[in-house]
Order: structure tokens, then C-alpha cells, then sequence
């Protein structure tokens, strides 16, 4: 099957990378829990808009990728998910490439 | 940044007061505010004992009361000097409106709760600008209506209206229980969704405060006399 060309970098949204890290171990369905919050507050168009995916997990440590635009939304979305439960998410920083972020 | 936060406990426990601030320690928080009900008033001695016993060097500590009812915000203006923060819970009209109109109260929380509408208007944000009452947003209320019609709308009202005519506004947790604090950030990015810009939203979340808790530590001092007035010894 022929693949599409990729579109150049000036005609691409821009995104960010959000690093998260958590006191306790991070939940197994987090990322659900998290996606689920978004939904329930700003509806199926705004997740849509948000172009949310994860791009690095371990322990207690997660990166997601977001549109720039969803940034808040995306960490008010992260605090709903863990509201009332000892995970204690920490927003360590805010950044428009991966490199940057791990350093954080 | 140096965060404030305000906090809600539900128990006056030496070990509970330690594993908040530890928390908070934990999520950057520079200085917390325990707010206790107005009953609390008679344990006054024994919340400072104990925030003196589990004071921390990186995070500082006060305390103070909330009302709930008009009872109760009549005793607490009386004995204002002996602790650094009076916070009104709204709900009520009376009460928004009483609030607004006295200069000892610091903040009126979430004025719009259990209501259909904002629970104040342009007559409220005007007094409340110039008795310097802030308009509190407490992310645990928020949580526990969000799903309700017009909630959301009417806090971004009452953002609006206090933006408008010079009230000032604070982010703050209200968290009852540990897993229930949050990370400044995301009371940031709440502040910048309900409509603030992100300086804005930067500073209710920790400047405008402590600046509060400044000034009440002024009015602590014997020689403060009303705000602008002092006893200048020669």
C-alpha cells in the first residue's frame, strides 16, 4: 500500500511534551483514567483537538504529547484522574522536545 | 514560584498536619494555610502548639477559620487579631453579600455553591474590591459540582466580574484529606481555563496570598490601629 508523503514541519500543529512524575507507583490504567477525565470535562471534540498520546512510561514517570493549545487542559484532565487517590502526580515539566524533558 | 495552598482538615492531628505539609513539600508548596470551623475557635492554643511542634524549613505554615453561617462571622470578626486568616464559605446570599461588605473577612469561597446562579453580581465584586475580600476558587468544590448544569459557567461569571471591577482571586486545593492535594500547576491551568490569563492565574495561585497573609500579620501587631493607621512611637 503507497504511503502519504509527510506533511513538512511548518504545516504541522505544534505539540508538547508534559513529564509527570508520581510519589507512589503509577497506576496500571492511568493513562485510561486520564483520557476517560478529559472526555467526561471537555468532551469528545476537545480530546480529539488534543491529540493526546503517550509517548514514555515507566515507574513513576510519564510523558504524554499533547497539542500546545491543550496543554492546561491536559494537566487539569491528569489531576481529576488521580483526585482522591495516593498517587500524588507532580507536573515536572513543560517542554517542545523529548531531549529537554528527560533532563527535567 | 512560591505556591500557597489552603487547607481544609477535617481532624486537628498532630501526625495529619505533618503528612500535608510533607505533601506539600512534595508538590513544591512554599507556604499552607489550615482552615479550621468556627468551633475550633476555643482550640486556638492547641492548633498553634501543634503547628509550632511540626513546623518545617522549607514550608510555613498558618492557620485560621472559616464561617459558614452569619453567627458564626460575627464571633470570628470579633477575635480576628489572633489568627492570620477568616475565610466565608459561600452559598448564601446574606452571607456572600455580609462578606463582601466586611473588611476583616480575607476570602469568599466559591460563592456560586449549591446555587443555579453565581451567588454575586456587579454590587458584590464593587464591595468586595474595596473592602479587598478575595473571590476563592477551591478545586474540591469544583470537583464535587462540575457535573452540575451551569456551574462551570457561573464561576467563569463571578472570574469575570471580579476581574472587571479590581477583586482579587485566589486558586486554592481545599483539600480535606492527603490524597486530595493537588499540584500547583494544575490550579494554574484551572485559573487559565475559567478564563484568567496565565500571569494572572500565576499569581492567585501564590502571590496574592501572601500578600494577604502579610498584611494580617500586620494587624496582629498592638500598634495597628485600622488598615493605614499605626501607633509611630517617637
Amino acid at each position: 500500500m503507497k504511503r502519504l508523503k509527510i506533511l513538512p514541519l511548518s504545516l504541522r500543529g505544534k505539540k508538547r511534551y508534559v513529564k509527570v512524575v508520581c510519589r507512589e507507583l503509577l497506576p496500571q490504567n492511568f493513562e485510561i483514567s486520564v483520557s476517560n477525565s478529559f472526555k467526561k470535562l471537555f468532551g469528545m471534540l476537545g480530546f480529539s483537538f488534543a491529540k493526546i498520546k503517550i509517548v514514555y512510561k515507566k515507574e513513576r514517570e510519564i510523558i504524554f504529547k499533547c497539542s500546545h493549545e491543550y496543554v492546561p487542559y491536559l494537566i487539569v484532565a491528569i489531576c481529576i484522574a488521580s483526585f482522591g487517590t495516593k498517587t500524588f502526580p507532580k507536573i515536572r515539566g513543560i517542554s517542545g522536545s523529548i531531549k529537554k524533558l528527560k533532563a527535567k | 514560584m512560591n505556591f500557597f495552598d489552603v487547607i481544609i482538615p477535617e481532624k486537628i492531628h498532630k501526625r495529619n498536619i505533618i503528612e500535608f505539609i510533607e505533601t506539600a513539600k512534595w508538590f513544591g508548596y512554599g507556604k499552607i494555610c489550615f482552615i479550621f470551623p468556627a468551633k475550633a475557635i476555643k482550640k486556638k492554643d492547641k492548633i498553634e502548639s501543634i503547628l509550632n511542634e511540626s513546623a518545617n524549613t522549607t514550608v510555613k505554615t498558618y492557620f485560621g477559620f472559616y464561617a459558614r453561617k452569619m453567627k458564626e462571622l460575627l464571633k470570628l470578626i470579633k477575635l480576628r487579631r489572633n489568627f492570620d486568616l477568616l475565610i466565608v464559605e459561600g452559598g448564601d446570599l446574606n452571607l456572600n453579600r455580609k462578606a463582601c461588605e466586611t473588611s476583616e473577612v480575607d476570602i469568599l469561597l466559591n460563592p456560586e455553591f449549591n446555587r443555579k446562579d453565581s451567588g454575586m453580581n456587579h454590587i458584590f465584586a464593587k464591595l468586595a474590591a474595596k473592602n479587598n475580600v478575595c473571590l476563592g476558587i477551591s478545586l474540591k468544590k469544583f470537583l464535587s459540582t462540575f457535573e452540575y448544569k451551569e456551574v462551570i459557567s457561573n464561576i467563569a461569571l463571578n472570574i469575570f466580574l471580579a476581574k472587571k471591577y479590581g477583586m482579587k482571586i485566589t486558586l486554592v486545593s481545599g483539600a480535606s484529606k492527603i490524597e486530595e492535594m493537588v499540584d500547583p500547576l494544575s490550579l494554574v491551568s484551572l485559573g487559565k481555563i475559567l478564563g484568567m490569563e496565565l500571569k494572572e492565574a500565576k499569581e492567585s495561585a501564590s502571590r496574592v496570598l501572601t500578600n494577604i497573609i502579610e498584611e494580617n500579620l500586620k494587624r496582629k501587631r498592638p500598634e495597628w490601629i485600622a488598615p493605614g493607621i499605626e501607633v509611630v512611637k517617637k
